[in-house]
């Protein structure tokens, strides 16, 4: 909104000087669409809903009807319009504004094409029912060197029997970790398709059961086993270079369901090394980190900032990434990555490098900012080094840290990054963690359209990336986006622990969850499906997010 | 408001070129352009969605033939103007302000006619005897270990036993149709995907040879990347690998054969890495149909209706591609309509296909609706996938998805063309539609959009053989 009240002033200013200006051509503008929860909870069309929309100086609000459609006519000139929508009261889900849409973005055949679909977030994961339970298991050995490689790191639960019992039991278990990927200094380990995740017993054997409710008969995937234990310190906290020490991989194994429980045997694996100076199945990968660009980290040993750079691979259509190593830095200089050699020249098989800028607050208990770089490399530029540009944080101005007595309708501004096409501003609840407004803009401010409460302590922040523009985000679900910027921090073994006491990422990680257990997948951002993101294995793709800040609203 | 602004345009055209077109020869003079056949005194002016009166002018000396499109999709006009003089033409439309393109009017020769003209016998029956006999490739005829797909069918009273890895092959009855002499021979299946590998050796012999692949509409020699716009579309992750060989690997005695393995297919790489855009993917709906498929698979969808591709793929079924898409597997997040399936209700030749499982009942996670209109096998579906990915010697996989049973129906479809190859797309559908096999999934009603379980089959499980018996007996 602000940039186009200066353009108006200024227009107006001309007219005086010159007198000759054209007026400003008015013409009705019908901006229609549909509401609908998000995808996580059922995807269903939100009736009742408000939308509200400005275009020039023309303002219209009307409500969704049963299949939540809406339709506005606006009498008004310019070449974007604003709209918000909120959702019926008591309903849980969180408004959303879409500030200065390019009317060319709305209109476009490869954008909204007229009609402007929103997804509302909050409220409960929607599931449906499925099948009676069928099971089966992948048995076999890991070895190493011909000895049985065993379990020694712990605290992940095993089965003993491929029965609906014990695999029910731990399928469906919460608090175990058969789906959690491995975890930095666990050994023993036997990974199916990526995350599926069960140790070996003490004569190196192992049996990994999957199970389905999906009337699923069979089901295939890549298997990785080995020991995540390689570090150039033994002490994780201190290691800058955590890695896979010894791994076996099978790109391949198939696994057939019963009622009862089948089991498929797989030929015994045997460990290798996991170094590129002794093993041609390994090779090297160079990446760099410039946070030049970033204000307000500081990377020294007594400051709040570190970096880090992870390498996944994705083996198969099969298989989810599978995670190779964490590797961290100080915002500059480099590292040589030990990751797996995908075929010179073929293009199956992705080696992804997750480059993070993370600034803790002064206490180090929660974190603070971020930025992230990500690269894509395959057979075609697997030793291409990889350089990891941060992109700017758009560091929030005003309302302060700690502002009182703020407007309940407050103004929000940030600095500009260089780069950023689109700004994505949020106030959530301090105490939950939970968005209650998201804004989309192209500008540096944005003022909420919809009132928050008197005298109540409110938390904001801004994302940004380096190439996403309206006519990516329209039709994506802001919560998706939220989810997206899910940091796992226990994961991060330098961290030892700290920096766990973020209630807007806890948050942000129970959407995740919530995902991936509803969706199958948790997600991510330059997942989206527009135009933005053509080139992007060759571009990758950079995004940021602010400090979040504090403020108190007045009466 | 903007279909109304594009029939001014057009109109505005016309009266400023009055004089009536001249039918259209059936064999048009051509020339050479840009090293390329093309339609001599001929271009071919695209105008874009919302256009304005003032901003498209015809240019003297020339004057609009006919038109398609409309709406936000925009017009294509086939304008007429002096020969010699059709490049020069072509960059003064270019130019003007409403003009998305010009372009000579290109002479694409049919391919498809000169395969079955080497495939068909004189009373218009395909011959088989390209296929092998027996066929042997190892998945199609070889049990997994534990006779894991012996099952009972959901209805019927039908019972499996001694059941192939390619199981989903017998099921829709494909070698049934191959024996009645419908194998797919002179058909071109478009399959808009994530791209396929070109060298795996099961796909290899059926990739679609562009027959002039400098013409601008039809670039690339096996399809095109729309990804990452260039003419290599090599699959980066190996879903559209998967597809590929569900449709068309070939009957050569190694690996896997699909449904319909002596059709040709075009790769078009509509969705990269990460997925594709609407960008992409209209331009790879609009391209199977511009360039000769006349079946497109589409195993891919998203939650954001978009009007882009209800207009395209108007567009492509005017022009006699029938399209295929899976109805999606958000059956247990909501069930959640995905686009474009949701348009099989609204366009006679767009198919909604659901997943079933070895014992005929839906897969789990199936999309349901009344844009189901058939259903194909969807779980443990055995098929290629790029040879880095694979095992050593053993490029092929389990997957599972609605992704997997269109892909089934594509090769159906491919199965009645190569019997019939003047069928219209509503025709499919109605074939398709009346001999979908509704005893073995067991439904109380057919289609079943007001059954207990709505939208779970549409009309039942699709049947290679019955589909085929009909086109032969009513078109």
């Amino acid at each position: 909104m602000r940039l186009r009240l200066a353009y108006i002033a200024l227009v107006g200013g001309a007219l005086v000087a010159c007198n000759n200006n054209p007026k400003p051509t008015t013409q009705t503008q019908i901006i229609e669409g549909n509401v609908y929860q998000t995808a996580r909870t059922g995807g269903n069309a939100l009736v009742g809903a408000q939308v509200s929309a400005t275009y020039g100086t023309a303002t219209q609000t009307v409500t969704t009807g049963a299949n939540g459609h809406f339709r506005l006519e606006l009498k008004g000139s310019g070449t974007t319009f604003d709209l918000t929508v909120a959702p019926p009261a008591g309903s849980g889900l969180v408004a959303v504004t879409y500030d200065d849409v390019p009317l060319a973005d709305y209109n476009s055949q490869y954008g909204a094409a007229g009609e402007m679909n929103i997804y509302l977030g909050g409220g409960p994961q929607g599931a449906l029912p499925g099948f009676a339970a069928k099971f089966g298991c992948i048995a076999g050995k890991l070895l190493d060197g011909g000895a049985p490689a065993a379990n020694t790191s712990g605290g992940r639960s095993s089965i003993t029997a491929c029965g609906a019992t014990s695999v029910t039991t731990i399928a469906t278990d919460p608090n175990t970790t058969l789906n959690t990927g491995p975890q930095p200094g666990e050994d023993g380990l036997v990974v199916w398709g990526g995350s599926r995740t069960v140790p070996t017993a003490a004569d190196g054997s192992y049996l990994l059961p999957i199970r389905t409710t999906n009337n699923g008969f069979a089901f295939e995937g890549n298997i990785w086993a080995g020991n995540y234990t390689g570090s150039d310190n033994p002490d994780l906290a201190k290691a800058t270079e955590v890695y896979w020490s010894k791994f076996a991989f099978v790109p391949q194994a198939k696994v057939y369901m019963n009622p009862n429980g089948t089991v498929v045997n797989q030929p015994d694996l045997s460990l290798q090394a996991f170094d590129p100076a002794s093993n041609p199945n390994v090779a090297s990968l160079t990446v760099t980190h410039d946070a030049s660009a970033l204000t307000g980290f500081d990377f020294s040993a007594t400051g709040t900032a570190f970096s880090v750079s992870i390498p996944s691979f994705e083996s198969s259509v099969t298989s989810a990434e599978l995670e190779l190593g964490q590797y961290y830095l100080t915002g500059s200089g480099s590292k040589s990555m030990r990751v797996y050699k995908v075929p010179a020249g073929k293009q199956g098989q992705t080696l992804t490098t997750l480059s993070r800028a993370i600034k803790l607050t002064a206490d180090r208990k929660a974190i603070d900012a971020f930025s992230n770089a990500t690269a894509w490399r395959n057979g075609t530029n697997a030793t291409t080094p990889i350089t990891a540009q941060f992109l700017g944080i758009a560091s929030p101005q005003s309302p302060a840290a700690a502002a009182t007595g703020v407007a309940t309708k407050p103004t929000l501004t940030w600095k500009a990054v260089p780069g950023a096409v689109i700004y994505i501003v949020a106030v959530y609840n301090p105490s939950t963690g939970a968005a209650i407004w998201t804004g989309f803009t192209p500008n540096t401010s944005i003022t909420l359209p919809l009132g928050l409460a008197a005298n109540t302590q409110y938390a904001w922040d801004v994302y940004t990336d380096d190439q996403t523009a309206f006519v990516d985000y329209i039709g994506v679900a802001p919560e998706a986006l939220q989810a997206a910027r899910y940091l796992d921090v226990s994961h991060l073994a330098r961290l030892g622990g700290l920096g766990q006491g973020s209630k807007l990422n806890a948050w942000r990680g129970a959407l995740a969850r919530n995902y991936l257990n509803s969706l199958g997948y948790v997600p991510k951002i330059y997942a989206t499906r527009e135009g933005a993101y053509q080139n992007l294995i060759s571009k990758g793709y950079r995004e940021s997010n602010s400090e979040t800040l504090l403020f108190t609203t007045g009466n | 408001m903007r279909k109304l602004i594009l029939l001014t345009v057009s109109a505005a055209l016309l009266a400023a070129c009055s004089k009536s077109a001249p039918p259209q020869a059936s064999q048009p003079d051509l020339t050479n352009l840009n090293g390329a056949q093309a339609v001599a005194g001929e271009i071919l002016v695209k105008y874009k969605g919302g256009a304005s009166v003032s901003s498209v002018k015809a240019l003297s000396g020339s004057r609009m033939v006919q038109s398609v499109g409309g709406g936000d999709w925009g017009t294509l006009a086939r304008v007429s103007v002096p020969k010699g003089q059709e490049l020069s033409y072509v960059s003064g439309y270019a130019g003007q302000a409403g003009v998305e393109y010009a372009e000579p009017n290109y002479w694409v020769p049919n391919s498809r006619a000169e395969v079955q003209n080497l495939s068909l016998s004189k009373g218009g029956a395909v011959s088989s005897l390209a296929l092998p006999n027996p066929i042997t490739d190892p998945y199609f005829t070889q049990v997994p270990t534990g006779d894991p797909f012996a099952t009972a069918s959901a209805g019927g009273g039908a019972t499996y036993s001694n059941v192939p890895f390619l199981w989903g092959i017998y099921r829709v009855r494909a070698p049934e149709a191959w024996a009645a002499g419908a194998t797919g021979a002179g058909v071109v299946v478009a399959d808009i995907d994530d791209g396929a590998d070109l060298t795996h050796p099961d796909l290899a012999p059926n990739l679609w040879t562009n027959p002039n692949p400098s013409d601008p509409n039809c670039p690339g020699t096996n399809g095109y990347d729309f990804a990452n716009d260039d003419a290599d579309p090599t699959d980066t992750n190996g879903h559209g690998t998967h597809t590929a060989g569900t449709i068309a690997a070939a009957a050569n005695g190694q690996g896997v054969v699909g449904v319909a393995p002596e059709a040709k297919l075009m790769i078009l790489k509509g969705l990269g890495f990460f997925g594709g855009t609407n960008f992409m993917l209209v331009r790879a709906l609009k391209y199977a149909a511009d360039c000769g498929a006349k079946v497109a698979n589409n195993s891919w969808g998203g939650g954001q209706k978009t009007k882009a591709f209800k207009d395209v793929l108007e567009y492509g079924t005017a022009k006699g591609t029938t399209y295929v898409f899976s109805s999606g597997n958000s059956f247990r997040d909501g069930n959640r309509p995905s686009s474009p399936v949701v348009y099989s209700t609204e366009v006679a030749g767009v198919i909604g296909v659901g997943a079933t499982s070895p014992n005929n009942v839906r897969t789990g996670f199936s999309s349901t609706g009344d844009y189901v209109t058939v259903a194909a096998p969807g779980q443990a579906i055995l098929s290629t996938i790029p040879q880095d990915q694979g095992n050593p010697n053993d490029p092929y996989a389990f997957l599972q998805g609605t992704s997997m049973a269109a892909p089934h129906v594509t090769g159906v479809v491919a199965l009645l063309y190569s019997a019939k190859p003047g069928l219209k797309p509503e025709q499919v559908r109605v074939a398709l539609e009346r001999t979908a096999n509704a005893t073995l999934t067991g439904q109380l009603a057919v289609p079943d959009y007001q059954a207990a379980s709505a939208g779970w089959y549409g009309y039942g499980l699709v049947d290679a053989k019955a589909a085929l018996d009909y086109v032969k007996a009513n078109y």
